[in-house]
């Protein structure tokens, strides 16, 4: 049996021409709903074929119909899907029918996956791995999205926090019985098992950030003085004319994006302006750009001119913009003279001559370097969001403060600790707090996924 | 109004009714038996000693009682933080007894004694009782405190006799009267060790554990305790005890099967523990003396229901209780209790009215806990008989007695009820120490605290005040505080005498060379003030979570509210709702079953509701 709350519809493919289409409905009029077009609904985990009639009879599609019963079900309710021809007038048909039925309302945003959490068929981490699937571009993102879905992060942070509510149970026990003669062992013992979660916790988080940046992509910022062949760089790696080349410096003004994948990994290249003293005004607010943005990027790549015989003087004020993670390309070494090689070497630069694409697949290689830190392996990337990282951190804080404290002094500030702890776990699988959550993320979804 | 029952929580209810100024009227069975304390003869303890400060916070009776009684006092957990300090004291029972009886004479309670046979129920509300001997007494509001009276059994081996305590009679009528009312009833056990004569213990072989010196009383009104304090014998159970205990397991009431009843985990029987913790080679046991000149002596840590002849040989083969004589035997008991999710926040009846029950008959062990529900629903009935119609109700964030109330009435008591401090969320703030500040000025605006503890809070409210302003506005510069010999901050900031507290074992003693103004607070104040700034840290990240609990209880669910119109709420959450009605969103955080997704889906619809239909918000 399933709850008493209205039923509700959408379509679940994208609007438009299609080979298909499919409408879904779910609540406890689900299994009317086929009805209403004059068709039979299939026993539960069947599909059958009909035709859908208007209410005048008239044709609207031959369909497939499948049925499903809660709670075994993808929402836990009712549930029966449509499948049209993917016809915009023939899901307009439907969608109409089904919203002047009693009982039947169009679905908001996310409400299908808030049912599925409402209904246990999924946890907080769960539906943030259903939007990461469903978001994904990259086999990579899909895998993290699937092993999230699988329990990677779920299953140890649910064993951390009911190893934590273990610790401070005990700790609570030394408290509550003080007058009876538990173990002498009973501190000792919780000291060594809490050094043992900072350290499986300390393990996670010590990963690099691989699983936010497969999530969310990585941002490479490409810096360098007028003229040096930033804009040439661009399109080399993205393999099409994106960006204007041209021998006059000053060139790009607007930063210009293109948006690349390596080993599986969104990367969205910036071309900004070239960085020079500069009178013209929207030069100068496009030089301040490029510099802003390579401060926000996660990387930068710095290119510069090897036939202007100060670029070592250049180069020095920009690997300070850049930050500590950035890559050196000395650029047209065909003009340079035979030492540009070794110079290069002696500045861990890459020596290119981007016009023929020469020292490409080097600038790549060093690319995939800054993407995908070389010790980390796939599986090991369990955090995929700033908040799981956010409340970790929380976590391992909140121990280390427990283990700062006199367990026979002051027991009552460490317990203090171990909740804190406990909670800040219980956030990352939503035992508390979702509420801020839970509009966030179901927000974030588009109405019938 | 009517108190029914001269237990715990019918003494602290009759006497919080008559400080209201209701007239008010005792009901029990034996006048003499007023304020016995049945079983373990103690007050205090864990969370049990919180209960009894907050009790006399709000004028109550128990604490003032045990300072004439006690006469073995010690502050459990001494030696670590104050927010888990347990005053505890052990008592004299007859001491205690007169106490009580004192006290709520005192009081101006009228004693009738007759044994209750039913209710007077008219237009579906408690309109008094009626003796068994026909006479009958009207009242605007009923407390029933009857304890274990509800189809009461005791076991011992495999004898079972149906009775309240050791020589009492059930009181079978008025249980009819309950259980036609259809309520929710489940069924709990508890047990009681041996008693023992003292003249027969050897008590110059057992290592002896002596009273604090000086006794801290429990109430404030309390200026110093005059009973004399004795010291406890420890001994230990041996292999030859655990064979004994295992050997006749069989014959246990507690094991044979006999008794369906849930028994608390935190209190096991012997037979419990010898079976469940079979590593453990010896379990310790306090022989503690029943009173002055009473040579009775409860062996706490022993209780069991094992017949006779085996308690016999399983007592004489303890160190020191080799030739014990047994006075009486000990014995399980096992009783129905009222599920209290029965109950609203003030203890009454949901299902009839002006009915509010109390104690031990609401799944709860212990006389504290029995006894801060006499006071809560003698409070609330005098309210009601007064013809107010607010509750008197205190939080989780500001009291234990609000902790233990809101567990019982949201969720049930699926083992008898007892307090822990780990029960509280904010434990560094619902301290021993400052339950006066927390809940006597709430007392003062109800009316049940008496002239002469407002004048002594006042005072102490001022001094409090005062000092903290002292403490606050001391302050010097690390180079000072290093010529005091006191511990300097590297950051060469100045740091006040507040900051100071805040390190671990800093007292105001140890601040009074370098800041000799502090020198004049007086002493009965400094562990509040040291604690409330040991803890002001902690207390500053509560903030808001405290913020977020008063939040939460102030967004009320109508008692007609539609649980089916509300969307994405799965079948499970929705029935646990119907069945139990959370009355605030905060109360339907802590159901146990529900998803914190349930409980926004019900918060949207109540938001929704308040939209759409503003009769509906007034309503709630
Ligand atoms: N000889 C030579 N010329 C190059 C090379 N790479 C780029 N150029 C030329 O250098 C000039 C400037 O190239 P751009 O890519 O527009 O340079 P930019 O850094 O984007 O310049 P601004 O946008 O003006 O800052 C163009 O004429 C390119 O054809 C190279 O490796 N060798
Ligand atoms: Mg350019």
């Amino acid at each position: 049996m399933t709850g008493q709350s209205d039923t509700i519809f959408a379509l679940a493919t994208p609007p438009g021409r299609s080979a298909i289409a499919v409408v879904r409905i779910s609540g406890p009029l689900a299994h009317q709903a086929p009805a209403l077009f004059g068709a039979a609904c299939p026993d539960p985990g069947r599909f059958a074929v009909a035709r859908l009639v208007d209410g005048e009879g008239r044709p609207i599609d031959e369909a497939m119909i499948l049925a499903m019963a809660g709670p075994r079900s993808s929402t836990g309710e009712d549930v029966v899907e449509i499948h049209t021809h993917g016809s915009m007038a023939v899901t307009a048909a439907v969608l109409r029918m089904l919203g002047s039925a009693d009982g039947f309302r169009p679905a908001s945003a996310g409400e299908f996956t808030h049912r599925m959490f409402a209904n246990d068929k999924i946890d907080l981490l769960g539906t943030e791995a259903l939007a990461d699937l469903i978001e994904s571009e990259t086999d990579r993102q899909r895998l993290q999205a699937w092993r999230q879905l699988d329990g990677a992060l779920y299953q140890p942070v649910t064993g951390w926090r009911e190893e934590m509510i273990r610790l401070g149970g005990q700790l609570e026990a030394l408290i509550d019985f003080a007058d009876e003669d538990l173990p002498a062992a009973v501190a000792a013992q919780l000291r060594e098992d809490t050094a043992g979660l900072i350290t499986a916790i300390g393990a996670i988080l010590d990963d690099g950030h691989v699983g936010e940046q497969v999530r969310s992509g990585v941002t490479v910022s490409l810096l360098g003085p007028v003229n040096a062949g930033k804009s040439t760089l661009l399109n080399v790696l993205a393999g099409r004319e994106v960006a204007i080349v041209s021998d006059q410096a000053g060139t790009t003004r607007d930063i210009v994006t293109v948006r690349l994948e390596i080993d599986g990994v969104p990367v969205t290249l910036l071309d900004t302006a070239g960085v020079r003293e500069t009178g013209d005004g929207v030069e100068a607010e496009g030089v301040r750009r490029a510099v802003a943005a390579a401060r926000q990027a996660r990387a930068s790549l710095i290119v510069i001119d090897a036939s202007q015989p100060d670029w070592r003087a250049q180069l020095a004020p920009l690997r300070e913009m850049a930050g500590p993670s950035h890559l050196v390309i000395l650029n047209k070494c065909d003009l340079a003279g035979p030492s540009a090689p070794v110079d290069a070497e002696a500045e861990g630069a890459v020596a290119a001559c981007l016009r023929d694409g020469s020292g490409c697949d080097e600038i790549v290689a060093g690319l995939r370097r800054i993407v995908v830190p070389a010790n980390r392996d796939e599986g090991a990337s369990i955090i995929t969001r700033a908040r799981h990282r956010a409340a970790l951190e929380d976590t391992v804080a909140a121990l280390w403060a427990a283990q700062a404290h006199d367990l026979a002094m002051a027991p009552e500030l460490a317990a203090e600790e171990y909740r804190r702890a406990a909670d800040s776990l219980g956030r990352i699988t939503g035992q508390i707090d979702v509420e801020d959550l839970l509009g966030s993320i179901f927000s974030s979804f588009c109405i019938g996924k | 109004m009517i108190i029914v029952g001269g237990g715990h929580a019918g003494c602290e209810a009759a006497a919080a009714a008559a400080r209201m100024g209701a007239r008010t009227g005792l009901v029990t069975m034996r006048a003499d038996r007023i304020g016995e304390m049945s079983c373990n003869p103690a007050i205090g303890g864990l969370g049990k000693g919180h209960l009894v400060r907050e009790i006399d916070a709000l004028d109550g009776i128990m604490g003032r009682a045990i300072d004439q009684a006690g006469i073995q006092f010690r502050m459990l957990n001494k030696s670590r933080g104050p927010a888990v300090h347990g005053p505890r004291a052990q008592a004299d029972r007859k001491l205690y007894r007169e106490a009580i009886q004192r006290l709520i004479a005192e009081a101006g309670v009228t004693v009738i004694e007759v044994a209750v046979g039913d209710l007077i129920v008219e237009d579906g509300r408690c309109r008094g009782v009626i003796g068994e001997d026909g006479r009958s007494w009207r009242a605007d509001a009923v407390v029933l405190t009857t304890g274990t009276f509800l189809g009461g059994l005791i076991h011992l081996g495999s004898e079972i006799t149906p009775a309240g305590r050791v020589g009492e009679a059930p009181s079978n009528a008025l249980a009819a009267r309950l259980r036609a009312l259809d309520l929710a009833v489940g069924r709990l056990k508890t047990g009681t060790p041996a008693r023992l004569d003292g003249r027969t213990i050897a008590w110059d072989r057992l290592e002896m554990q002596p009273a604090d010196d000086p006794p801290v009383p429990f109430s404030t009104l309390t200026e110093r305790i005059t009973v004399p304090q004795i010291a406890c014998g420890i001994t230990r159970t041996t292999a030859k005890t655990h064979r004994i205990i295992a050997e006749s397991l069989h014959l246990s009431a507690v094991y044979s099967g006999q008794i369906a009843g849930q028994g608390p985990r935190y209190c096991p029987s012997i037979e419990d523990k010898v079976k469940r913790f079979a590593e453990r080679e010896s379990h310790q046991l306090f022989l503690e003396p029943e009173g002055l000149d009473d040579h009775t002596v409860y062996p706490n840590g022993i209780s069991t229901s094992l017949p006779r002849d085996v308690q016999d040989a399983m007592i004489a083969s303890i160190p020191g209780l080799e030739t014990a004589a047994i006075l009486q035997y000990g014995y399980a008991i096992e009783y129905d209790f009222i599920d209290p999710r029965s109950l609203s926040r003030s203890l009454e009846l949901k299902a009839l009215p002006a009915l509010f029950l109390a104690g031990q008959i609401n799944g709860t062990t212990g006389y504290e806990e029995a006894a801060a529900q006499g006071l809560i629903a003698g409070l609330n009935a005098a309210l009601r008989a007064a013809g107010q119609s607010e509750d008197f109700s205190l939080t989780r964030a500001e009291a234990y007695i609000g902790v233990m109330i809101d567990d019982l009435i949201t969720r049930g008591a699926p083992e008898p009820y007892r307090m822990f401090t780990s029960r509280a969320e904010y434990r560094l703030l619902l301290r021993a120490d400052n339950a006066d500040q927390r809940l006597t000025d709430r007392g003062i605006a109800i009316g049940c605290v008496g002239t002469e503890r407002q004048t002594a809070w006042r005072t102490k409210h001022r001094d409090l005040a005062a000092a903290t302003c002292r403490l606050q506005a001391s302050s010097a510069l690390p180079k000072a505080l290093q010529a005091h010999d006191l511990p300097a901050p590297r950051d060469g900031g100045r740091r006040s005498a507040a900051d100071m507290l805040t390190l671990e074992g800093i007292t105001i003693d140890a601040l009074t060379g370098l800041w000799p103004e502090l020198a004049d607070i007086p002493p009965p104040l400094r562990p509040q003030l040291e604690a409330d700034c040991r803890y002001a840290g902690y207390l500053e990240r509560q903030r808001a979570d405290i913020e977020a609990l008063h939040r939460d209880e102030a967004i009320f669910i109508p008692d007609d509210f539609d649980y089916h119109a509300v969307g994405g709420l799965s079948a499970e959450a929705r029935d646990v709702m119907i069945r139990l009605r959370p009355r605030t969103i905060g109360q339907a955080n802590r159901l146990p079953g529900l998803t914190p997704a349930a409980v926004v889906a019900v918060l949207r619809a109540l938001k929704r509701d308040k939209a759409t239909s503003p009769a509906a918000a007034g309503r709630a």
